[in-house]
């Protein structure tokens, strides 16, 4: 099942990875002072976020509990991106990104050790 | 002065100015129709104006007579009459002009609170060395804070205390040139508080809800406070920015747009009207500064004032039958509904004359503002105990 987030949505998502539960009043706390979002934004965007199946609400106190995971997050809007500009085509996505311009020595040694364990 | 006196003068100027800005545009410097929207925006708050000879109610009296024909009324209308004016305040045209400030206010209301709900999620900036290093360079007394949205798809400044410009996320914003052009343009709503003219806008559109050429102002003053913007950008950014300034706007209208009479945003609807006025700037002739600062005077005098023929000018009447009472009523033909001294004032002169001759009796009336039309024998009757009587003659 795939969930789709406005940028809104995954940073009340991330408070919630970082955290683990809390309370719709302790994230409005959160991110009223990380990012200046006002009591009732953030709880609208919480609603958002549970209407699509992001977060589950818990009584008592309107404990907020992450459905889903950063890394179901990640891959979904990874492979989005894959789809929408190279095609669906994994290959060229990681040509287009692995080479000497975005990666050092040293980030490439430890990219070839992960493929390595995969083989 | 009510609403009408006040809306139609101004509804001429409009269109006067919306003719005239069709030809001149880029011929006079852009900040001219913003001050012209200015003078049309007090006539149409301020309830009270300065009078002056050379105003367009006394040119068209000139074209046009009112009728001078009138008959006496007999009693039963009269009496029906009063009673009418004592409920004036409720009459039917009044409530549907209330009414229609509340619809407009309503649909105002809504598309704020749609955009409202769209950018109030937007997250800050954070980490962006440009961003930082040109907000640190400003020196407006509020603080800026830059934002970005993923449900917009063009910049928005907003915020009067606490101004905020908010980008899409579609936008590049590595592309520092681009930005700076952006942000300025943005600043520079912010310094001229644009946001606080949208919403004086907004306010006379409900109040003039039935004029449409209010409705038209509304559209141009909003498109020439973006030109204005522009202009005062490239001033800033140095005349060698500006095809670069032009391709920013481009870029900008290339993503999806959207139209909101709140915020500052670019709009694909004006981005033609802009380019242009934006290609064909340059330095202010003195010959094009002299009209226009010719073209405010002149407009301000002929639209913005009224008649001073009217003021305080006094008027002696005989009747032709006397009074038992002292409560004498004085209409203007035109102002058969409205009865009362909030029109007119009322003195009872000396009666000059011999005792014998008391059926005349002498009145002074003036005026109590300076408005309405001249008061002579054939518009004026007087109504006497319920009575209606032809105005023999003024002095």
């Amino acid at each position: 099942m795939e969930i789709k987030l406005f940028d809104s949505e995954l940073k009340v998502m991330e408070v919630l990875w970082k955290e683990g539960e809390l309370s719709a009043g302790q994230i409005a706390k959160m991110l009223n002072e990380e990012i200046g979002w006002n009591r009732n934004t953030t709880y609208t965007v919480i609603k958002k976020c549970i209407e699509k199946g992001a977060i589950e609400r818990k009584e008592p106190n309107f404990m907020c509990k992450a459905l889903i995971f950063k890394e179901q997050v990640q891959q979904l809007e990874t492979t989005d991106l894959i789809n929408k500009m190279f095609d669906g085509s994994m290959e060229m996505f990681f040509s287009a990104f692995i080479n000497e311009k975005n990666l050092n020595g040293e980030q490439i040694e430890k990219l070839k050790q992960i493929v390595d364990k995969l083989k | 002065m009510n609403i009408l006196q006040m809306s139609i003068p101004a509804g001429l100027l409009i269109l006067f100015i919306a003719a005239v800005r069709v030809f001149t545009i880029n011929k006079l410097p852009k900040k001219t129709f913003l001050v012209l929207w200015i003078v049309v925006l007090l006539r149409l708050i301020l309830p009270f104006s300065i009078p002056s000879r050379f105003n367009i109610f006394s040119m068209l009296s000139h074209l046009y007579k009112p009728e001078t024909n009138y008959t006496a009324a007999n009693s039963d209308s009269l009496n029906s009459l009063t009673k009418i004016s004592e409920l004036s305040f409720l009459k039917p045209i009044i409530i549907i002009w209330i009414i229609g400030i509340l619809l407009t206010a309503i649909f105002f209301t809504v598309v704020f609170y749609k955009s409202y709900c769209r950018i109030r999620a937007a997250i800050p900036i954070r980490d962006n060395t440009f961003l930082d290093m040109w907000l640190s360079e400003q020196n407006v007394l509020r603080r800026i804070q830059i934002l970005s949205s993923d449900k917009i798809d063009t910049p928005i400044t907003c915020g009067i205390i606490k101004p905020k410009i908010i980008l899409p996320k579609v936008m590049d914003i590595n592309n520092d040139r681009q930005l700076k052009h952006i942000l300025t343009h943005e600043l520079i709503h912010i310094m001229r508080f644009d946001s606080v003219w949208k919403i004086i806008l907004v306010f006379v559109v409900c109040l003039h809800w039935f004029n449409p050429t209010v409705w038209l102002l509304f559209i141009l003053m909003n498109r020439d406070m973006e030109i204005t913007c522009d202009e005062k950008a490239i001033k800033l950014l140095g005349q060698t920015e500006k095809t670069a300034y032009a391709e920013s706007l481009i870029s900008m209208a290339e993503l999806k747009n959207e139209i909101s009479p709140f915020y500052s945003g670019f709009s694909k609807n004006l981005t033609e009207e802009r380019i242009v006025s934006i290609m064909t700037l340059k330095k202010t002739s003195i010959l094009a500064l002299t009209v226009a600062t010719l073209f405010v005077a002149g407009a301000t005098t002929v639209f913005a004032a009224t008649s001073d023929k009217e003021v305080k000018e006094k008027k002696i009447i005989s009747v032709t039958d006397p009074t038992k009472t002292h409560e004498i009523i004085i209409t203007s033909k035109e102002r058969i509904g409205e009865v009362g001294n909030d029109y007119i004032t009322i003195t009872e002169s000396q009666s000059e004359g011999t005792g014998s001759d008391d059926k005349v009796k002498e009145f002074t009336i003036m005026p109590s503002t300076g408005e309405g039309e001249n008061l002579d024998d054939s518009n004026i009757t007087v109504v006497i105990d319920g009575e209606r009587y032809n105005v023999k003659e003024v002095k």
